[in-house]
């Protein structure tokens, strides 16, 4: 086991270093110094950490709650250099403090309160916090609070419009539905997460952020870069991992957005990096106990635009038989609403009661019944209930953390519940050496989730798409039809070898996809001073998750008639190995100098296994031994490592210069050997240039200079290297091999970006305006493809490095305090930012001009310039409407024609801007902050809209129906072969049908503004609480998503489908969400 | 110092220690190598799966099956693109990478009888999709793997045909050296009988060459292979006949089998895969025992035929290629229902058989050509006879079931065909006659079908009145295959840079 050898190793060392720091303790003459920390107003301030360095020595301690602090065992007759440090306050130093004999060593310090961003600390790579000012690319930080107070299920969806670059899609309003990030545009094409997720790192370990998927052909991972992406579709989400960090916890997360990350993360975080820090306790003196309240209620934000006016059937005819299409012109089993009017006529229905003399149903008046869908829909409810107990002193730190969230959502009989601890504790073991445990368990389940797609018959909106207008939802309630013995459900279209269309509540009811999910991730960390100036860490974390999945289809089902019973169990674990050696000598005064030196190893593993039961053998009896076919089974086994050793030095010149270098080289094992060991450096450079030049006044507070310049590598999943067979159960359940359709590569080597980027960080007019931009520029070559062949070729794709891609873009960030005073403020905060992406070159010259990334119905294609299309990643392709020169519609014998065999090209799915814009209103105890945000551009193709219309569900499909339903279209054009105009007529239904029958038509501009928050806090006045336990409570009300303005028809642009997988593309989920909540936050 | 940079480089080395990365990156889940013989099934299957596909497709170009009006517009009424034929040509031409790969196992392991089995299948799925699709990659289909063959070059119908003779030729050689004894497993068409697949194998080259008959003079390679049956054996019996027998689980109807009707006629009333007028016609002609075996009863006449067992089971036809307003013209003017016509018979859904390629045919081309002077030895009666009797051998007694649970030909059926004088071998209409009953022995095998009405033009099928395109000659390559360098390459120089429709014909049809 090579792991246990490694501990070996650091066990080893670790005892190498306790001797040197037994050697290092030696018996001094020790005096103390105390003080007191006061804020300008002469208020006590806790929780400043203070610390003494020199003499190869560094005591830290913290002051309590009166401002308090002591540090001991300070050798009398030296000089110390004694710092003091708190969250937005300025730093502080007292330097050459002479530690005398007796107990007169007494220090009053008042701390100013920080008036510049630019004295902040951003946490950046390895977890260092540095001062923002000293770092040279492009970082943004979200507090905690912001995060805790968003209460939203899913954390990623609390970064949208709080970090320019960032691009946040959310899949669907379902619960545990998973939302996609993506900073700074698409760098890559391969991997089997598509979706380009930058790094998520808590507490310096990464952890996963995989879409990790159930698809119904075979318990596999989804494979979205093969283009015959078919069978094996998903249908239920089960989330992104990182959405299910507990907001609770988090003390703040720092947005790392170039690949200059990478430099010191490693090629994964070529995306960008979402530092999360969780809170520690530290600081926190006395028993800190914190409660927080929240409750929420959900309801959709956008619902199709049903139309009301025609009810089911065809050509303006109906009447209800047996709902099988059994008799002739009744079209009792179309699932369309082209049928008569809904005039109160009176039509023989499927509720219809039935007259027990002649056993006939008698007609009932054809009416529409509004409202179905809503009628249908609940009201999500989400409960989240947290406490927290933290306590630190100069020793020992820790924080306890519990959370339960338990929702229900929009869809009937879907639920979510998480439950969160968490343990975060230090400890100061002797004076050199310090550990610090974070572990966090999270069970998180469900007992249905909701199933989306649009080729899926029991996803929600598809059904509520299809369902017969003259149709009273209620009395689909008892869906099991009476007398059946539960084994045929209750619906108007019904065939058990036909048509069936599934009934909303059996499905909700009865077709249950459940899953229960442990997750524990968490780390150890050594930390031991050698000497005061060199550092030694050594730390092992580990993200662990077991996912136990369960699908149900019950018996007479639509697509499993015979019913229909899976598990699956997902397993992922990654474990991080890191050690770190820091040296920070003290030069002089005019440079300071930091380097570091560290190797992680790095392994993944990932498992599944699965089993299918086609048919059961019993309805509705879902055990895996009930099969009544062969059981389709399997398992997969993945493994990778990455070995890396890096280093990293920074130089700072008076504090207004600094540089930092950093360079890493990996060893990975998914490439092949002559290949898998790769350098990347990086360089970056932060100038304050106010400072420097000596411009600093009232008015122009600072300007910092910042440039930075990368070049990473990235390499690819496991397996790749070496072709192989697929085993599978084939023909009769036997054993049966393919040739793996992917074909790998030997050869491949790692794919490349380097970037670079530029900007600026000022602040005006005593720091109430401040204005940051970032230009950036990168360039991948080597791109490790997998290159879509034709059919003829026999495979699916080949592997391939191929092709250069550019990203090139800028991101703005303005804050504004126009007022400020005592009792009033007003903040203002822009984020704007846009991407441009250009695919520079495949290989042409190997007849390799287009890469199909994804394709349902629309294809999402990678294609360069001098094809269709503009050229750039996130290009929509697909079918449309033929019209001539003159811009005349073309048809041949009445219907329009549309051009399929060679695609035209639809947009892209990649917005021109993204934006967002927050306000905060700050009067006394009484907080009022809104926050917009949207995107101008980029395209969104609607499923919803296709199928809607040729369903004759939408009121687009209205035009033309006469009073009975029926009705004839003499299209507007030409006649394709004779150039004359067109004359033949065609039956409304038939024309619409052709109308919309391409891609194109339901391709529409996603600019869309959102006001994505709203929230009102009040906090208790501190004298209220003067004489209660009570530290501090608030009470605030908050609103998510609560208005949407945009184009687009019946949906809201911003979805995505195939959980999140497939941006820009709508494909029947569940709308979004508009949320309203109130939370209680006490203190003790 | 210097002894912690000691303790660190020690540090780094245990980084180090775990580099034996290459066994790591072998993927323990799926094998670099397998036992030839588990390729077998999917290659023969998946072949199978393409032309049972057909049965639907050129099935209702060439008529067997017909809709009623409006429910298919694409196969019915030719609204067609490159869309359309996505699985037929994706789906086909997938499979050859594998039967590369057989190839290269086969060749590694000197076991050549896999070798063989390898000519031959590609040589029957790739016979499938060259006579529907006109000109395609033989030589280097399915070798994307290869370098500088990601785009594999396309080659004319007439070299295809002519490579596939070829490799049916070395088949026939290599199976016929083969020690006794040897046999393949897995073998789900003949069960590891190689003389039925060298049987297998001369008979397609009869296909082949027939099928160019029209554009080429093959009489001599015919006359030789029927002239010759100790160099070149062909099928001598219906049980050598390329069937392949369905199981429950993988059968196109199985969720038919699985839930059966309540109205206990084993089919499915409302399915709108009706059987065409002009095959119930020339069966009726004929007086012909395969009617009950093809098609279901009308509905209207089983239900009442339930009640009232005097009542006469009908079986009727459905016009092919009508509109939906020409439908209900049709009901409106005939009085007819939907109940009043015939869907597909319960003996083909429950009988799970897909004829790849039957005795009957054999012996058909065979009369062809003896009445075609080919010189090929026989008595063109003779033969005929026994071509059709090979066909109604196809459907047997299973078991005890009586005919009406699941019908059968009994041998007085057969006796009673004959002795109507109509439907002996008359010499004058000899042709027309074999291509009718080719016509009707390939029902639900739709390439074969399709090709034939092609190649002769018989029987004579009208499209739909306002269909909207000619009956379609040829299947339009994939939308996936379409943007092929290579193939726009040929598209450009051999076919005047148009890329064919289906109303283009492919080479062999006269």
């Amino acid at each position: 086991m090579k792991t246990n050898r490694f501990f070996l190793y650091l066990s080893w060392l670790c005892v190498a270093f306790l001797f040197f720091g037994i050697e290092e303790v030696q018996a001094q003459q020790t005096g103390q110094i105390k003080g007191r920390v006061l804020d300008e107003d002469g208020n006590p301030l806790s929780g400043v950490s203070v610390s003494s360095n020199g003499h190869g020595d560094t005591k830290s301690t913290a002051s309590d709650q009166s401002g308090v602090f002591v540090l001991n065992d300070l050798q009398v007759g030296k000089r110390y250099r004694i710092t003091f440090s708190l969250v937005g306050y300025k730093n502080h130093a007292e330097t050459d403090f002479l530690v005398s004999a007796d107990d007169k060593n007494s220090l009053l310090v008042r701390l100013t309160e920080q008036s510049s961003e630019l004295e902040e600390v951003v946490v950046t790579a390895l977890g260092i916090t540095r001062a923002s000012k000293s770092v040279g690319f492009s970082v943004q930080q979200v507090d905690g609070d912001r995060i805790q107070e968003a209460h939203e299920t899913n954390l990623v969806n609390t970064l949208s419009g709080r970090v320019a670059g960032v691009q946040i899609t959310n899949s669907s309003g379902g619960i545990g539905a998973s939302s996609n990030i993506q900073i700074r545009g698409q760098n890559f094409v391969s991997g089997y997460n598509y979706n380009n997720s930058p790094l998520f790192v808590v507490d310096g370990i990464p952890i996963s952020n995989n879409n990790e998927q159930s698809t119904r052909a075979f318990t596999g991972r989804q494979d979205f870069n093969n283009p015959n992406f078919t069978g094996g579709e998903g249908e239920v989400d089960y989330g992104n991992a990182a959405g299910e960090i507990d907001p609770n916890d988090i003390e703040s997360i720092s947005v790392l957005k170039g690949p200059n990350a990478a430099a010191l993360y490693g090629s994964r975080a070529s995306n960008g990096v979402v530092l999360i820090t969780t809170k520690s306790g530290k600081g926190v003196k006395g028993v800190g106990i914190n409660f927080n309240s929240h409750v929420d209620f959900g309801t959709p934000l956008k619902l199709p635009d049903y139309q009301y006016a025609y009810g089911q059937g065809r050509y303006g005819v109906y009447g209800y038989v047996d709902g099988m299409g059994t008799e002739a012109n009744k079209f009792d089993n179309v699932m369309e609403n082209w049928g008569p009017a809904l005039n109160g006529q009176l039509i023989k229905q499927w509720d219809s009661p039935i007259d027990p003399q002649t056993g006939e149903r008698i007609a009932t008046p054809f009416v529409a019944h509004r409202n179905q869908l809503k009628d249908f829909l609940e009201t999500s409810k989400t409960f989240t209930n947290s406490l927290s107990i933290s306590n630190s002193n100069d020793k020992l730190n820790y924080r306890f953390s519990y959370s339960n969230l338990s929702q229900s959502g929009m869809v009937p009989n879907t639920d979510l519940s998480r439950n969160s601890l968490g343990v975060n504790a230090g400890y100061q073991i002797i004076p050199n050496l310090r550990l610090d445990v974070a572990m966090n368990w999270v069970n998180s389940g469900s007992d249905n989730r909701a199933s989306y797609g649009a080729k899926n018959d029991e996803s929600i909106m598809r059904m509520f798409l299809y369902m017969p207008r003259n149709l009273d939802v209620r009395s689909l309630r008892d869906y099991w039809k009476p007398e059946s013995n539960q084994t045929e459900q209750h619906s108007p279209i019904f065939n058990m070898n036909g048509t069936i269309w599934n009934n909303p509540y059996f499905v909700a009811y009865e077709n249950l996809n459940g899953n229960n999910r442990d997750r524990v991730y968490g780390n150890v960390k050594a930390t031991y001073d050698i000497r005061p100036n060199l550092k030694f860490m050594l730390r092992s974390g580990r993200d662990f998750y077991n996912d136990k999945r369960t699908m149900r289809h019950a018996h007479s089902s639509s697509q499993y008639k015979n019913g229909y019973y899976q598990e699956d169990d997902v397993y992922f674990i990654e474990t991080n190995h890191d050690m770190l050696l820091s040296y920070s000598p003290r030069l002089n005064s005019d440079f300071s100098f930091d380097a570091s030196l560290g190797g992680n190893l790095m392994s993944q593993v990932s498992k599944r296994l699965g089993a299918i039961a086609p048919r059961l053998a019993i309805p509705n009896v879902y055990n895996l031994t009930n099969n009544g076919e062969p059981l389709l089974a399997g398992n997969t086994y993945q493994e990778k490592r990455i070995n890396s050793i890096y280093g990293t030095a920074q130089i700072g010149f008076r504090e207004m210069v600094y540089l930092d270098l950093t360079g890493r080289n990996d060893w990975s094992s998914a490439l092949p050997k002559a290949n898998n060991s790769y350098f990347y450096p990086s360089a970056s450079l932060s100038v304050i240039a106010s400072d420097l030049l000596g411009w600093t006044n009232e008015k122009f507070n600072m300007l910092k200079l910042r440039g930075a310049a990368s070049s990473v590598r990235r390499d690819l999943e496991p397996y790749r290297t070496l072709p192989n067979f697929l085993v599978t159960q084939g023909w009769g359940g036997e054993t049966v091999a393919i040739h793996n359709n992917n074909y790998p590569n030997e050869n491949i080597r790692p794919e490349k970006v380097v970037s670079y980027e530029f900007g600026f960080d000022s602040r005006l007019f005593n720091n109430r305006l401040g204005l940051d931009l970032t230009y950036y520029n990168s360039r991948t070559t080597d791109l490790i493809i997998p290159v879509t062949l034709n059919p003829s070729a026999g495979y699916d794709t080949k592997l391939m490095n191929v092709g250069e891609m550019t990203n090139h873009g800028m991101e703005v960030m303005l804050s504004g305090t126009p007022i400020r005073n005592d009792n009033f403020s007003w903040n203002v905060f822009v984020n704007y930012s846009f991407n441009r992406n250009r695919v520079v070159s495949l290989a042409e010259d190997r007849g390799i001009s287009r890469i199909r990334q994804l394709e349902r119905w629309a294809s999402l294609e990678l294609r360069t310039e001098n094809t269709k299309g503009d050229g750039s990643s996130g290009s929509l392709y697909g079918d449309y409407l033929i019209y001539d020169d003159n811009g005349q519609l073309t048809h041949r014998n009445g219907l329009p024609q549309e051009e399929n065999g060679d695609w035209g090209y639809l947009g892209n799915v990649n917005p021109k801007w993204i934006g967002s814009i927050a306000n905060d209103f700050r009067y006394k105890n009484w907080n009022l902050s809104f926050l917009f945000a949207g995107q101008k551009g980029g395209v969104v193709h609607s499923r919803t809209y296709i199928e809607g219309v040729r369903a004759g569900s939408l009121p687009e499909s209205l035009p033309f129906r006469d009073e009975n339903g029926a009705g004839t279209i003499i299209g507007e054009g030409i006649d394709i072969d004779t150039g004359q105009p067109n004359n033949v007529g065609i039956s409304v239904r038939d024309y619409w049908r052709e109308y919309y029958n391409n891609d194109r038509i339901a391709t529409f501009d996603a600019s869309y503004l959102k006001l994505r928050e709203l929230k009102v806090s009040y906090r208790l006045p501190q004298r209220m609480l003067q004489r209660t336990a009570i530290k501090g409570a608030s009470i605030s009300f908050i609103g998510r998503n609560l208005m949407l303005w945009s184009d687009v028809p019946h949906i809201d642009p911003e979805v995505s489908a195939y959980d999140g997988q497939f941006v820009g593309v709508e494909a029947m989920s569940l709308p979004s969400m508009r949320n309203f909540g109130m939370s209680v936050n006490v203190a003790f | 110092m210097k002894q912690y940079l000691a303790y660190i480089a020690v540090g780094v080395l245990a980084f180090q220690s775990c580099n034996d990365f290459e066994k790591m990156n072998i993927d323990p889940n799926n094998p670099a190598v397998v036992p030839v013989e588990m390729l077998l099934p999917p290659v023969i299957s998946g072949g199978v799966n393409t032309m049972v596909g057909s049965g639907r497709r050129a099935g209702q170009y060439v008529q067997h099956l017909a809709y009623p009006g409006g429910t298919s517009e694409s196969d019915g009424r030719f609204n067609l693109t490159g869309a359309n034929w996505r699985e037929e040509w994706n789906g086909a031409v997938r499979l050859i990478k594998d039967v590369n790969q057989m190839k290269l196992l086969a060749e590694q392991n000197n076991q050549p009888e896999y070798l063989a089995l390898a000519h031959i299948n590609k040589v029957y799925i790739l016979s499938l999709v060259t006579d529907a699709f006109g000109d395609i990659p033989y030589d280097e289909a399915g070798m994307g793997n290869a370098d500088g063959l990601e785009f594999p070059k396309f080659q004319a119908q007439e070299e295809v045909y002519q490579r596939m003779l070829e490799d049916l030729e070395a088949a026939n050689t290599l199976l016929a050296e083969l020690p006794a004894g040897v046999s393949v497993s897995r073998d789900i068409l003949y069960n590891g009988n190689l003389q039925k697949w060298r049987k297998f194998a001369n008979t397609l080259m009869i296909r082949i060459l027939m099928r160019q008959s029209a554009k080429k003079d093959v009489s001599q390679q015919v006359g030789e292979i029927f002239n010759n049956p100790d160099r070149y054996p062909v099928f001598s019996s219906v049980d050598d006949g390329a069937t392949l027998i369905y199981n429950n689980s993988s059968d196109y109807y199985a969720w038919f089998i699985q839930n059966p009707s309540s109205d206990g006629s084993g089919v499915d009333f409302s399915d709108n895969a009706r059987i065409s007028d002009v095959m119930v016609g020339l069966l009726k002609r004929g007086s012909d025992p395969r009617l009950p075996v093809y098609a279901a009863p009308t509905r209207n006449s089983f239900l009442a035929n339930a009640a009232d067992a005097d009542k006469e089971l009908e079986y009727r036809g459905q016009t092919a290629g009508l509109s939906a307003a020409e439908q209900e013209a049709l009901y409106e003017s005939t009085g007819l229902k939907e109940g009043d016509f015939s869907v597909v018979g319960r003996r083909i859904r429950r009988g799970d058989r897909a004829f790849l390629m039957t005795y009957s045919e054999l012996l058909l081309l065979k009369a062809e050509a003896i009445q075609r002077n080919m010189g090929v030895i026989g008595q063109v009666e003779e033969v005929y006879r026994d071509a059709v009797d090979a066909s109604f051998d196809k459907w047997k007694q299973v078991g005890s079931q009586s005919q009406s649970q699941n019908p059968y030909i009994s041998d007085s059926q057969r006796e009673a065909y004959w002795l109507r004088p109509a439907n002996k071998y008359q010499q004058e209409k000899g042709l027309t006659m074999i291509a009718e009953q080719y016509f009707i022995d390939s029902f639900l095998n739709g390439f074969e079908g399709w090709a034939s009405w092609r190649r002769t033009g018989i029987p004579e099928i009208q499209p739909g009145p306002s269909v909207l395109a000619s009956i379609p000659v040829r299947y339009v390559y994939s939308d996936n295959e379409q943007n092929n360098p290579r193939l726009i390459e040929w598209v450009e120089q051999h076919m005047g840079g148009k890329m064919p429709n289906h109303n283009v014909k492919v080479w062999f049809q006269p």
